[in-house]
This record gives structure tokens, sequence and C-alpha cells, in this order.
């Protein structure tokens, strides 16, 4: 793997990085050719991980996850 | 332009699912839009179909922004999502999401439980889990990876 960015990627299409590094990364990939393709690749997992708690509640809190064997 | 060339398929998928809710299925479209803008400024027209329909579709299982101003609507219940033209042919249900998750490695299923399901960032995952913040990064990237690997396997990314 060349780029030094893609490692981040996974922490970036899962939201968890700062507003900074959010902007850096966007703005990466728009030239860097492996993360755009790694980004394309991943982009639509979020979407799909939502959908574990779409249909019992809105969002899940710590306390529900923690308590919830099933993820555990 | 990406919205030119996918916005009438992706109208035309949704409303057949939302049974043709026109005001509804314009919302999701956007909001795929959006997130199609937001993740990937310069995504490529030519790739971007199959991601684009999945994440549409999980937008409208999700109920994403339902209108509380129209009660008489009912949940959408996920075998009556059309399967359209896209090429994804099962219905993901959420108990298959958590099959897939609890089949990765536990390092992998600890960090995208801790980045996305407890929306921690990534340093209070590093402290929470005793790992250096690097490694959450590329732990998390790998996760990803995993996840989708074997949501190919069981033949529901589509592409």
């Amino acid at each position: 793997m060349g780029c030094l960015i893609t490692s981040s990627i996974g922490a970036y299409l899962l939201d968890a990085v700062d507003p900074a590094e959010r902007e850096q990364i966007s703005q990466h990939h728009t030239w860097c050719d492996e993360c755009r393709d790694e980004v394309i690749d991943l982009a639509a997992l979020p979407s799909i991980l939502h959908h574990v708690f779409a249909g019992r509640r809105r969002t899940a809190t710590p306390a529900d996850t923690r308590d919830d064997d099933s993820l555990a | 332009m990406l919205y030119d060339r996918y916005r009438g398929p992706l109208l035309g998928y949704v409303l057949r699912s939302v049974r043709g809710d026109y005001e509804y299925a314009e919302d999701v479209v956007q909001e795929t839009m959006m997130r199609a803008w937001r993740n990937s400024p310069a995504l490529d027209p030519d790739r971007a179909g199959p991601w684009l329909f999945t994440v549409a579709r999980h937008l409208v299982i999700s109920g994403h922004r339902r209108r509380a101003a129209r009660p008489a609507e009912v949940p959408i219940a996920e075998r009556e999502f059309a399967s359209g033209d896209d090429d994804i042919d099962r219905v993901l249900q959420a108990w298959q999401v958590a099959e897939v998750l609890r089949g990765l490695s536990r390092d992998h299923r600890q960090v995208i439980i801790e980045l996305f399901y407890r929306r921690r960032t990534v340093s209070e995952t590093a402290d929470q889990l005793g790992i250096p913040i690097g490694t959450v990064k590329s732990r998390s990237f790998y996760a990803l990876q995993a996840l989708r690997a074997a949501l190919e396997e069981r033949g529901v990314t589509g592409s």
C-alpha cells in the first residue's frame, strides 16, 4: 500500500475523525486514486451498519450496546 | 455530473419502493446524493451506481426522515422493497448484518462498535481499548474491508 492516508479511511467513513482531518481526507481522495478506490469500495457500509439498529430504536446508546450480548 | 446521471434512475428505483410517494422519494434521492458528494467529491460516475443504489435502499429501509406530517404512511416491510434495476438481489435484514458483524474478528468488531455504534472518536476508542490511535485507524480500515468481504460472500453488496 503506497499512500499513508489510506489507513485513515475506515475512521473517516465511520465519521470518527475531527472536522479538520475529515476535510483533509475528503480533499485528499479527489486526487489520490488509491484512496478514492477504497472510499468507493467501502462507502456504502455505514448505511448497512446503521440498519442493525434501525428497526429497534432510532439510535443506539452506549448502555444499549454494552448490554447487547449479540454484538459483544 | 453524478447528479444528472443518477437522479432519474434513483428516483424511479425509490418510487417503486415507497408506493409512489414522490416527495419522500425525492428526499431520499437528495440525501443519497448528499452522502455521495460528502464522501467523495470526485466520485467516478461510472463506478458510483451500485453503491448509490445501496445507500438509497438503506435510507428507505431505515425510514430515513419519514415525514411526520403523513401519519397514514405505513412502515415499509423489507420484503416489499422492489429489487428494480440494480444488481442487488437480496434485501438485507438487520439480523443478517448483526450476524456478519459477529463473524468478524473480535478486534475488527470492537473498533466498528466503538467508532460507529457508540459514536466514540478515534482517540476515545484508543483509550477505551488501550491501543494506539494509529492502530485504531488502521484496524477500522481493515475492519471495513473485512465487513465488505463478508457481505460480498453473502451476495449482498451487488458490485
